[in-house]
């Protein structure tokens, strides 16, 4: 009996031990395969990473926010906007280097976090949504209006940057692995948030609110320092997007990026860092592939690919993998049941019951 | 004072379109929790259906009816096909797939109608009559007559008609609505269809005023949006008033403050609903929900 207890304990914790080293080795393939990109493919292909790279730490922001606390923004947009804008002037204007420039779009983002954050601890779900979605509809003829400072519907083009000359690398290039390791620094840091005493806070909030200021949670708290978080995510990334496009313009902040943003998040997986990345592609490279489409079917495509993957997989795409393990094991215990049944079937003589019979 | 006057006289037939518009929006969030960022699209829709069929020739009577049912069964399908299967999932799934509607909406129209801008008559002539130095136009009279006889409709038909009393059953308590046999799925579809055909109303009348394209009432239904939050999400009257509301302070805004001009008026209704939220978080005449532990 003691035998097969310690066999059963070695058992489980070789299956432990298996698929810790199952997501390491994944984690370390998926490290090497991103750090390997840029060598292999063109700079179109880097740019176009690079751009799945910069929308993914922005909807990162949104898997904090919503996927934590349940609060939907439809004015992440806005906000990227504003760290792109920040980011454009401030290496224009006061010709900061752009590290600096995108700390100080950070900054900005989080500022607008704290504006927005303030007024939003009053207001719940829908009204919420209203209230940010409002913030994507007034940000575009802001930035219209006050001509001087942001150079008006034609925007602002960003000095260029060169990559350091130690690196021997092309500028696509350098920007692949600066936005890289910011886009890893930013899961890190997620995770730990999700993983802390905020973090279970925060779902706690989300459970119900009620409860969680029965428990002594600092509800208003806890609702703005996410807000504020989720909001320099977006800041974060919308500085790295005017680096990486080399220019900003008031089209480019509109409704439609805050909204397929908020797609994006949603059909990825609004719980997960893998989810947010594919939605980052879902909105940087999926107009670029249907522009070459006639007119009118990429809509059609896009609209049915929403509505079908919201169906199917109302957890996200990233949910994919863990499904198929499901579908699998599933599958797998069938197999096995009808193994035995078959088993049984040819060779009766071999159930032992049949032998004790006999 | 008769500058003041005109400009209260446009500013309450825009509020008019937008109290439309967004009971319309309060229909279908009162009822099944859904805001249905399409309603504008599917308006749009109604819109060029009777364009189509004015064009056409035919009389106004059968061009506004034939819309109208026809709105109602396109409303009562989308919420059959596209909103039940997600009718127990999270707000903002509902939320993604209403996004989705519109873009397929908007795809349908492009693909029918073309994506270039219209000018549609009015079903009530081009005419207009002068009061005391103030111009309106026999289309802004008809619209907002039609749209006041609408409402006056819409309250009787949900205060004393039975399917109106189960539908408001359903809504406040789905629950006991069912225990009682009400048929709760199909009163939630049976507003949205109604919220369609209102919509569709709203936009056969608002059309010859906003002119018509792929994407006109995007627009329209934003400021529906915040007339709906403004007045709380689940009060028509609310809707109304707020509708109103926004209507005249962006005309007034936009005629009498130099600064915000024509450009900057879609930052005044914003500011007037962060105002108003900001006193009752639930819009002014809508209901607080209690949180439940």
């Amino acid at each position: 009996m003691r035998v097969a207890a310690s066999n059963l304990l070695s058992a489980s914790k070789t299956k432990v031990l298996g698929r810790i080293s199952a997501t390491g080795a994944s984690s370390v393939v998926l490290l090497l395969v991103a750090v390997g990109f840029p060598f292999v493919y063109s700079d179109f292909f880097v740019f176009q990473a690079n751009q799945v790279l910069v929308y993914g730490i922005a909807i990162l922001g949104l898997v904090l926010l919503t996927g934590l606390t349940g609060t939907i923004s439809i004015g992440h947009g806005a906000i990227f906007g504003i760290g792109a804008y920040a980011t454009a002037l401030g290496m224009h204007d006061l010709h900061l280097p752009y590290p600096i420039a995108l700390l100080f779009a950070l900054g900005v983002g989080a500022i607008a976090g704290v504006l927005i954050g303030i007024p939003a601890l009053r207001l719940r779900g829908a009204y919420l949504a209203l209230v940010t979605l409002a913030l994507t509809l007034v940000f575009p003829p802001l930035v219209l209006r006050f001509e001087s400072l942001t150079g008006g519907a034609a925007g602002y083009s960003v000095p260029a940057i060169d990559a350091p000359q130690w690196s021997d690398l092309t500028l696509s290039q350098w920007l692949y692995f600066v936005t890289l390791v910011i886009g890893i620094v930013a899961i890190v840091v997620m995770q730990n948030i999700k993983r802390s005493a905020r973090g279970r806070a925060l779902r706690a909030i989300e459970r119900s609110e009620p409860l969680a200021v029965a428990v002594g949670i600092n509800v208003s708290r806890e609702r703005i320092t996410v807000f504020v978080i989720s909001s320099a995510y977006a800041g974060l990334a919308g500085g790295l997007y005017a680096l990486v496009s080399g220019a900003v313009a008031p089209d480019a902040f509109t409704f439609v990026l805050s909204s397929s943003l908020l797609v994006g998040a949603v059909v990825g997986g609004i719980t997960s860092p893998i989810g947010a990345l594919i939605g980052g592609v879902l909105v940087a490279v999926v107009p670029t592939v249907t522009a070459t489409l006639p007119h009118g079917l990429p809509e059609y495509i896009y609209a049915i690919a929403v509505l079908l993957a919201v169906y199917l997989r109302p957890e996200g795409l990233a949910s994919v993998p863990a499904g198929l393990i499901e579908f699998g094991r599933s599958l797998r215990a069938r197999q096995t049941a009808s193994a035995t049944v078959a088993r049984r079937q040819n060779h009766p003589e071999s159930v032992p019951v049949k032998e004790g019979q006999q | 004072m008769s500058y003041f006057f005109q400009q209260l006289v446009n500013g309450l037939s825009d509020g008019m379109i937008y109290a439309g518009m967004a009971l319309a929006l309060v229909v279908v969030f009162h009822g099944s929790g859904v805001l249905n960022i399409a309603q504008g699209e599917m308006a749009t829709f109604s819109a060029f259906l009777a364009w189509a069929a004015s064009s056409a020739h035919l009389p106004w009577p059968v061009v506004i009816i034939g819309v109208v049912v026809l709105s109602f069964v396109l409303g009562v399908g989308v919420e059959r096909v596209f909103i039940r299967p997600v009718e127990r999932a999270s707000e903002l799934n509902s939320l993604i797939v209403t996004l989705a509607v519109l873009l397929l909406t908007e795809a349908i129209i492009g693909s029918i109608w073309g994506f270039l801008p219209r000018s549609v008559p009015s079903p009530f002539g081009d005419g207009a009559t002068h009061v005391g130095g103030v111009t309106i136009t026999y289309q802004q009279i008809g619209a907002a007559a039609t749209l006041a006889a609408l409402l006056v409709l819409l309250y009787g038909f949900f205060q004393r008609t039975p399917v109106g009393i189960r539908m408001r059953a359903a809504t406040d308590n789905a629950e006991s609505a069912r225990l009682l046999g009400v048929r709760v799925g199909w009163m939630l579809a049976l507003g949205w269809g109604l919220a369609a055909a209102m919509g569709g109303v709203v936009g056969i009348l608002a059309a010859p005023q906003f002119g018509l394209d792929d994407s006109i009432f995007l627009n329209v239904m934003l400021y529906a949006f915040a007339a709906a939050t403004l007045g709380g999400l689940t009060s028509m009257p609310g809707a109304v008033i707020g509708g109103l509301l926004i209507g005249v302070t962006q005309t007034m805004s936009s005629a009498y403050v130099s600064f915000i001009g024509s450009d900057l008026n879609v930052v005044v209704p914003f500011a007037l609903i962060l105002a108003v939220l900001l006193i009752r978080p639930a819009g002014l005449l809508g209901r607080e929900t209690a949180g439940r532990v």
